[in-house]
């Protein structure tokens, strides 16, 4: 077995960074704060030991990089894994002691908790709402580079009551642009995601009328097609002409796709960018009931700087009850990802940060677990 | 040889009643510890299939009575774990019957063609070396099935769905009035291609044992090499050819990963093949299980066992149409040459190996019968009675001189197709070839064999799988140590012991563990062995979840190939004394090991590509760990790093989807090779 070992290696310490590759800051028109440089954190408290997690998708991009970070400067014997087999499966295992903590992209539900509790023992399941991320509305409409849509206009293109894009409605939002008298495609997710949920959740809350169904993590709305995964969802929206579709803006930057400017309440048509995300989100009113972190979004904020398209992946974790041999490594890390130095990379990784009282009140919960 | 009493046995082929009998004394000590071996195994097999069934069923009652929607009608969304829970599985089990027989009817033909090229047509040399062309599609890991699915084929379907409905139109099926391409029409494309190595690799194996004695009979009637296929090797395969077909079909039913990414989902039932949207149980657990808390898991669970049950029909149907059901070989024959006069000539052949003379007419005139190619599809699938045919005409004289030149053409148009059908199979393989290679060079250096993705973030360069390469040879190593000696095992019982209803239980349960959706697999272990017996999620609980997956692809194989062993052999042993377990570990399963090892190739070739089960009770890591017993840590696997890459928006995390499915192919590759040369070392009569 020793053998074995000595054929491969676990040190990456030589391999090239590309920068970022072309991310996501750039188009999401973001100031990042942050340098990107990866351990030179002193925000590090290490621990020695195997932490494993698991959970939503929407998260892996940033808790990879948060694990590089956390292992590169803690050393060989520091091994954290993420597998990112959703939030549902995370949530399962996490209750069935299979992974130290879960990434999830809601808050535990009122019918999950007693469960997750009993798991904790004397403590109780938390949902901390760590990593938030920003939803992009991309299309692909040639020779149209900037689009408005307001969320009444996109209740009707999802709907599929809006079926070319030259309609008077999509005009009236984009005065002075050429539309072309071509189809509709409306791509969503077909897979359940938090990313369908609080894209339709700013639809119905936004736009009542023009999308009447509540939220829902499947899709639904009505018509379209479905895509796996948001991937999928950008690979379809690139390679169809008169093609709509959303996710996570890291998708549109990596795809290369145009994002739409999407309205508010107020119908105002925001570009998407990270301070425009981020300032939507220090609106949310937050429930710190229980000891949770629960971001509920206040939809009716106006400004024009703030884009109403956001969701927050939280972290499903034990307050107390925690494996004391893993307790170490659990704060350690979980402390790392609510740090300023954490946050401030995220939206060089395609998310958005936390606001610094926001961060400061999640690293007393991470601090205080046992 | 330790015994002396003569077994002068009936020369009982398979299933000649338990343990073979002597004249003189009782049953042998070893072939009685050795037929309580292979009963035990067999029913350690049907206990297995009852807990995963119950397992099944528990799990499914709870969602199905939180559903409130009806199961079978429900249109709607799926939506398990909302207030009140709604689900319908009806539309699923519709769409996953139509993929699947979309792809049957597309993959059989064209199967059944390859293997006829690769067995009859193509020099004996290069043979063995196109059939490991055609077996490499089965070395394909699903994901990347999925990926080259939306990447090339649903474009191109777009076009040719187009073409389709301009055509038949006029058929509400074939109405293209909406968008094209992500259609369960494609979804059928694609499992076409997935089923097609698995078919064309067993009726391959099986045209290649027919008795030569009957090929050179019909050549010395001075059949066309067509003529002959039509007159031996088609009548011979027939009913393996069958088994064949069932496997795919069952193996279609399952599958998950690349129907979920190629088709558009809806809930309805679908009516417009050509038009997107459709969805299949399978496909709905992939797409669903992320997202799905605990009656949505339930839900899905519930659907699992939906599966579970048309598989069951499905097979119970397929047995019906070819009617193997336990009637011994030399009955069938007898009761099929009652309606088919060229089925006698056949049997005739196989079983009196001299060619009598009386018979010369009767054999004619079949072949005149039967010299009509479009009779040969319903004939030789259907399988039903048809009118003696002979009447009109035994050109006798001819025949024995030289084939007529329409004979000759018709020959010649035969061998034509089946190149074709070998180039056609070739298409899809070059295809996803090149997108594999293309996309996989940019990541593949020597540090990619070498070092694990410890401390790579998605955006970075470099790292390797080395981690990976381990976790999915030591998995499915251990999975292959234990089902294949299960797995040949119970086959053994069913070919050579298996009467009544223990038997017919465990061929149907077999069947049915076809169709398993992998998650389910994963599931159970997960419930049974980690949560219920405290074990730790790592590789070996992988390796437990990949045995339920790879037995029955072993037992269906083995259990074909060890039915083509002629019963000449174990007369001949018997004959000699040898007790039959000896005959049964001497000669049979030795005669029978170059199938068998195709048959355990294609077993592993499936689980080394599968993932659901693997993140279930495996879990994923970044680093290198080479104990699959570990008890806190997982392992990686090349399935699962191509899970946990590809959906990430980062090149770089992207390059090495496409390096480790390029990776993944070779070693299934390399595995095939020296899995061959060891069965062709041993194979007896090797010169």
């Amino acid at each position: 077995m020793a053998g074995l070992t000595a054929c491969g290696s676990d040190n990456n310490s030589s391999s090239s960074s590309s920068g970022g590759s072309s991310s996501t800051s750039s188009a999401a028109g973001g100031s990042s704060t942050g340098s990107s440089s990866s351990g030179s954190s002193s925000a590090i408290t290490c621990a020695n030991g195997t932490l494993s997690a698991q959970g939503s998708t929407a998260q892996q991009q940033a808790i990879n990089t948060f694990i590089k970070n956390y292992q590169t400067k803690c050393g060989n014997s520091t091994n954290i894994s993420y597998n990112g087999t959703g939030s549902g499966p995370g949530v399962t295992a996490f209750t069935q002691k299979q992974a130290d903590f879960a990434g999830s992209d809601y808050p535990l539900a009122a019918s999950q908790q007693p469960q997750a509790d009993q798991r904790c023992g004397s403590g109780k399941a938390l949902s901390v709402g760590t990593v938030p991320g920003v939803i992009a509305v991309m299309y692909n409409i040639p020779n149209v580079s900037k689009l408005n849509l307001s969320a009444s206009t996109l209740g009707k293109i999802f709907n599929s009551k809006i079926t070319k894009w030259n309609d008077a409605a999509i005009q009236t939002d984009n005065p002075g642009v050429t539309l072309p008298d071509l189809t509709i495609q409306t791509f969503h997710r077909s897979d359940g995601s938090g990313t369908s949920y609080n894209f339709s959740n700013y639809l119905n809350k936004t736009a009542p009328t023009d999308f009447p169904t509540a939220a829902n993590k499947q899709w639904p709305g009505s018509g379209g097609q479905g895509q796996q995964g948001s991937k999928g969802v950008a690979q379809a929206v690139q390679s169809t002409a008169g093609a709509i579709g959303y996710a996570e803006v890291s998708y549109a930057t990596s795809n290369h796709l145009n994002t739409a400017n999407i309205g508010n309440a107020a119908g105002k048509f925001v570009p998407l960018t990270v301070p425009n995300a981020a300032n939507f989100l220090n609106q949310a009113k937050v429930d710190t009931s229980g000891g949770n972190y629960v971001f509920n979004f206040d939809y009716t904020y106006a400004a024009d700087d703030a884009y109403p398209a956001v969701l927050v992946t939280y972290e499903i974790v034990c307050s107390s009850g925690n494996e004391s041999a893993k307790l170490p490594e659990l704060k350690g890390f979980l402390n790392y990802l609510s740090s300023s130095d954490a946050q401030s990379q995220l939206p060089n990784l395609g998310y958005v940060s936390l606001s610094s009282s926001q961060q400061s009140a999640v690293a007393a919960i991470y601090s205080g677990l046992s | 040889m330790s015994g002396i009493a003569p077994t002068a046995t009936r020369p009982a082929p398979r299933g000649g009643g338990g343990s073979a009998q002597t004249l003189t004394s009782g049953p042998r000590r070893g072939d009685l510890v050795f037929s309580g071996v292979v009963r035990a195994a067999a029913i350690f097999l049907l206990l297995l299939m009852a807990a995963i069934a119950g397992f099944l069923v528990f799990r499914a009652t709870g969602a199905l009575n939180a559903n409130h929607a009806n199961v079978a009608t429900y249109t709607g969304q799926w939506a398990p774990d909302d207030t009140p829970a709604k689900f319908g599985i009806g539309s699923l089990a519709w769409g996953t019957l139509v993929t699947s027989v979309i792809a049957i009817v597309i993959a059989a033909p064209v199967a059944i063609g390859v293997a006829l090229f690769i067995s009859q047509y193509a020099p004996r040399r290069l043979a063995q070396v196109l059939g490991y062309i055609i077996d490499l599609l089965a070395a394909v890991p699903s994901i990347i099935y999925g990926l080259w699915g939306i990447l090339f084929l649903v474009p191109h379907m777009q076009g040719a769905s187009q073409v389709v409905g301009d055509v038949l139109g006029w058929i509400p099926l074939f109405d293209t009035n909406g968008p094209l391409g992500r259609s369960v029409f494609t979804a059928g494309v694609i499992l076409s291609i997935m089923i097609l190595p698995i078919i064309a690799a067993i009726s391959r194996e099986i045209f290649l044992q027919t008795p030569r004695e009957q090929v050179e009979a019909a050549y010395a009637l001075g059949a066309t090499r067509w003529e002959m296929i039509r007159l031996a090797v088609l009548p011979y395969g027939r009913r393996g050819v069958g088994s064949a077909i069932v496997l795919g079909f069952g193996r279609a039913l399952g599958e998950t990963v690349a129907v979920a990414m190629v088709l558009s989902t809806t809930y309805n039932f679908v009516t417009k093949w050509l038009q997107s949207g459709g969805n299949t149980i399978a496909a709905n657990i992939a797409l669903q299980f992320g997202s799905a808390f605990k009656i949505g898991q339930g839900a899905l669970i519930a659907s699992g066992l939906v599966l579970f049950v048309v598989t069951f029909l499905v097979n119970l149907l397929a047995r019906r149409i070819t009617g193997r059901a336990d009637i011994p070989k030399d009955e069938r024959w007898s009761l099929l040459s009652v309606f088919r006069p060229g089925r006698r000539a056949a049997a005739h052949m196989e079983s009196s190996y001299d060619a009598n003379a009386a018979d010369v007419p009767d054999r004619e005139g079949t072949l005149e019968a039967r010299d009509e190619p479009q009779e040969v599809a319903a004939d030789d699938t259907a399988g039903r009675a048809r009118p003696h045919r002979a009447a009109h005409g035994a050109v006798g004289d001819s025949m024995l001189v030289s084939p007529s030149l329409p004979r000759r053409i018709r020959s010649s148009l035969a061998g034509g197709m089946t190149v074709g059908t070998f180039v056609l199979a070739l298409l899809p393989l070059i295809s996803i070839l090149w997108l594999v290679v293309n996309n996989g060079r940019h990541a593949m250096s020597p540090s990619f064999l070498t070092h694990s993705l410890r401390n790579i973030d998605d955006s970075q360069f470099g790292g390797g799988v080395y981690h990976a390469i381990i976790g999915t040879l030591e998995q499915s190593g251990l999975a292959t140590l234990i089902a294949v000696p299960i797995g040949i095992l119970v086959a053994v019982y069913l070919v050579e012991y298996g009467r009544g209803v223990l038997a017919t239980a465990v061929t149907f349960f077999v069947d049915v563990m076809m169709g398993l959706p992998s998650i389910v697999a994963g599931l159970f272990i997960l419930s049974m062995w980690i949560l219920g017996l405290g074990q730790h999620a790592n590789g070996f609980a992988g390796a437990l979840a990949l045995t339920i997956l790879m037995l029955p692809v072993v037992i269906r194989s083995s259990e074909e190939m060890l039915k083509l062993v002629p019963d000449s052999l174990r007369e001949a042993s018997y004959a000699l004394g040898v007790p039959k377990w000896k005959t049964i570990t001497k000669i049979v399963i030795p005669t029978a090991l170059p199938g068998i090892v195709t048959g355990v190739m294609l077993g592993v070739a499936r689980v080394m590509g599968e993932t659901a089960p693997i993140l279930l009770v495996v879990g994923y890591i970044q680093n290198i760990n080479v104990n699959p017993f570990s008890s806190d840590q997982g392992q990686a696997t090349l399935p699962t790093v191509i899970y946990n890459t590809y959906a990430s928006p980062e090149h770089a995390s992207n390059d090495r989807t496409w390096a480790a499915a390029f990776l993944l192919i070779v070693i299934i590759m390399v595995l095939n090779i020296i899995a061959r040369l060891i069965a062709w070392w041993k194979k007896p009569g090797r010169a």
